[in-house]
């Protein structure tokens, strides 16, 4: 894991220590809130429904055991005795006091970490792959190339102040799971045909009120050449990217504007005069930061038969089964653990949780986790022998819920609950759903299934990209719900379609069964999951079973 | 009409209301109810001399209920007045 250096320790102590004292200027009445807010907003501080609220990034989702013993502690000191992990594998904390908060960002510095560009219209924090590093199908770690984006955009003064906020994803493997098709810039590690490791870049993906899947802007770029590639492409945003429109400011409505053969010509211009120029780090530094993910030395594991612990533990071989990925090396697996215990709020971990989940990565799994843009947390790389002690002190916590990718796998924004911009509640619309289905027996019968929510068109909840999504909005002052189907973040990227007109709160659950029972009745076999029958057979028989009962006001 | 008047205080970022004497109070139920705009607006103004102790003041519609307490109308502030609905915290924990 990449570990702060003089200069990061310093850079994010004096950051710290200068909000410490903008913090003092505005209780002093010496600034006023509109000259606070931006100072405020680029260390992620923001005015939510309830009090402050804190986003702590979370570079590509990676923790130690000692940074997340250390949120625990923040939401302990601090906050209720909780933290939500957000889908772009962040801590967000919201019941923070403004007093509290130059204390709260010296507790994370001790431990590397900080809210700088968590908001604001600057490059935000850098996701990846919640199996980095561990992925069995993976062609390179692609954290190495994730730290260097954050190295590069951190601070960079090019990047302070551009059109709208700016989403990077890596992906380094060929299956993807971060939604990289859904960023502003969406990269992938790919080889060419001469068995160089380089880079596909796709560029205008997004999501909220006008969701695009990103447009491949090109198939290869050398990995000496990422920064000065990238670069060109913040210069073209900085230059023609628009700034008289909120929601047309973000790179996918420039890209839509200029076409993408023209935004490429427009980047190749700047690249052309610029791929010359000396923007990677040295060697030394490259390598400093690729050997700060070396694996951990897998070889001393023995073997260990995992089938042998299922007997007499259903249970837990029903937890295997669905929370349990392979890992590149044969005696480890990567564990999933669910955030989403049916009737709790997505994403959200108490205290004794965390230090729960602290211990385990400590003791059992190289002292390594990660937070995953679904809302859950992955223990990257387990030795076979620890699973069961790893599941057993996961059910004293209830976090031993074995519903990963399954119908109660919930994705959810935070809603109206906590939100300033949401229009309606998300967090009770998961709730009722996970609840509804969490039958073991129904929910292994349903089979892989993703339900994403969001309370507004912004679609932080990722609904477009739901197998089901659900949208919350306002209706006349009352709370609508309008569905989409067909969704999908991978690297088969789709966005969802609206079924129609949206149901209030309590008819949605019943148009969610009916959706899910069209499929019970009508898929081929087992093997055909709801996604491929959607695909299969469209919109249509779904439309008929939700409106044909007037569920829908 | 019929607004009162919202902030956060600063300190806190406890959400609060403006009181007919001019205090502000925790409980939406107590505050006071304005039902012209130039004694809304007034109100607002008042603000601008509490940059100190609070934040981003505004005003919110509001209905009364038969005994005449006033209830916010959109679903946020009563959320915001009340406490989130997937825990037992905020306002609601304080309430009788």
């Amino acid at each position: 894991m990449y570990s702060y250096n003089d200069f990061d320790k310093n850079f994010v102590r004096q950051r710290v220590n200068e909000f410490r004292g903008q913090v003092q200027r505005r209780i002093d009445g010496v600034l006023t809130e509109e000259e606070f807010k931006p100072l405020r907003l680029q260390n992620g501080l923001y005015m939510q429904v309830h009090s402050y609220m804190i986003r702590i990034a979370i570079p590509y989702g990676t923790l130690s055991s000692k940074q997340i013993r250390q949120l625990a502690l923040i939401a302990e000191k601090y906050d209720k005795g909780y933290g939500h992990f957000t889908t772009r594998q962040n801590i967000q904390y919201n019941w923070i006091k403004l007093s509290d908060v130059a204390d709260l960002l010296d507790d994370l510095a001790e431990v590397d970490m900080h809210a700088i560009q968590t908001s604001g219209n600057c490059i935000r924090n850098i996701t990846s792959d919640h199996f980095a590093g561990a992925a069995a199908d993976e062609i390179e770690d692609p954290r190495p190339t994730a730290e260097l984006l954050r190295q590069w955009s951190t601070g960079h003064p090019e990047y302070a102040f551009l059109p709208r906020k700016f989403k990077i994803a890596v992906s380094g493997s060929p299956n993807d799971r971060a939604a990289i098709a859904f960023h502003d810039i969406g990269i992938c590690v790919v080889k060419n045909n001469n068995g160089e490791t380089g880079y596909k870049i796709y560029i205008g993906g997004g999501q909220g009120r006008t969701p695009r899947i990103g447009r491949m802007l090109s198939k290869f770029i050398p990995k000496k050449q990422l920064l000065n590639y990238l670069d060109s492409v913040m210069h073209v945003y900085n230059r023609f990217g628009r700034r008289d429109n909120i929601y047309k400011a973000r790179i996918k409505i420039l890209v839509d504007e200029l076409g993408i053969n023209e935004t490429r010509r427009q980047i190749y211009e700047h690249y052309d005069s610029i791929k010359n120029e000396v923007r990677q780090p040295s060697t030394d530094i490259a390598k400093f930061i690729t050997d700060e993910f070396s694996p951990p030395d897998f070889s001393n594991v023995k073997k260990h038969d995992l089938e042998k612990d299922f007997i007499g533990s259903l249970l837990f071989k029903n937890w295997a089964e669905t929370n349990l990925t392979p890992h590149r090396d044969p005696n480890h697996v990567i564990v999933s653990i669910s955030l989403k215990k049916p009737g709790a709020t997505p994403g959200d971990a108490s205290v004794k949780q965390m230090r729960v989940l602290a211990d385990l990565a400590e003791q059992y799994a190289y002292d390594e986790l990660c937070v995953s843009h679904e809302q859950n947390i992955i223990l990257p790389h387990v030795p076979k022998q620890h699973v069961i002690k790893i599941y057993n002190k996961l059910n004293e916590v209830d976090l031993a819920t074995s519903n990963i990718g399954m119908v109660s796998d919930i994705i959810s924004c935070p809603g109206m609950d906590y939100c300033k911009l949401a229009t309606a509640r998300s967090i009770p619309i998961a709730k009722q759903i996970a609840t509804r289905f969490s039958d073991l027996k129904t929910e292994r019968d349903i089979g892989p299934l993703k339900i994403k929510i969001s309370g507004c068109i912004n679609a932080c909840g990722h609904h477009h990209i739901g197998h089901i999504g659900i949208l919350g909005l306002d209706r006349g002052g009352v709370e609508n719900y309008q569905i989409t189907l067909g969704g999908d973040g991978t690297e088969d990227a789709h966005i969802g379609e609206r079924t129609g007109p949206g149901f209030s709160a309590d008819k949605l659950i019943e148009a969610i069964e009916a959706i899910i029972n069209v499929y019970l009745n009508n898929r081929k076999n087992r093997n055909e999951t709801f996604l491929n029958y959607y695909r299969r057979v469209g919109l249509s028989p779904f439309k008929l079973a939700i409106y044909q009962n007037k569920l829908s006001k | 009409m019929k607004k009162i008047l919202t902030a956060n205080y600063l300190l806190s970022g406890k959400v609060i209301y403006l009181t007919s004497d001019k205090k502000w109070v925790e409980n939406s139920e107590d505050a006071v109810v304005f039902n012209n705009q130039e004694d809304a607006d007034n109100a607002l103004a008042f603000t601008d001399t509490q940059i100190n102790i609070l934040q981003s003041a505004y005003l919110i519609d509001v209905l009364l209920t038969a005994k005449g307490v006033p209830k916010p109308k959109s679903n946020q502030e009563l959320i915001r007045a009340t406490g989130p609905t997937n825990y037992f915290h905020g306002k609601q924990t304080e309430k009788n």
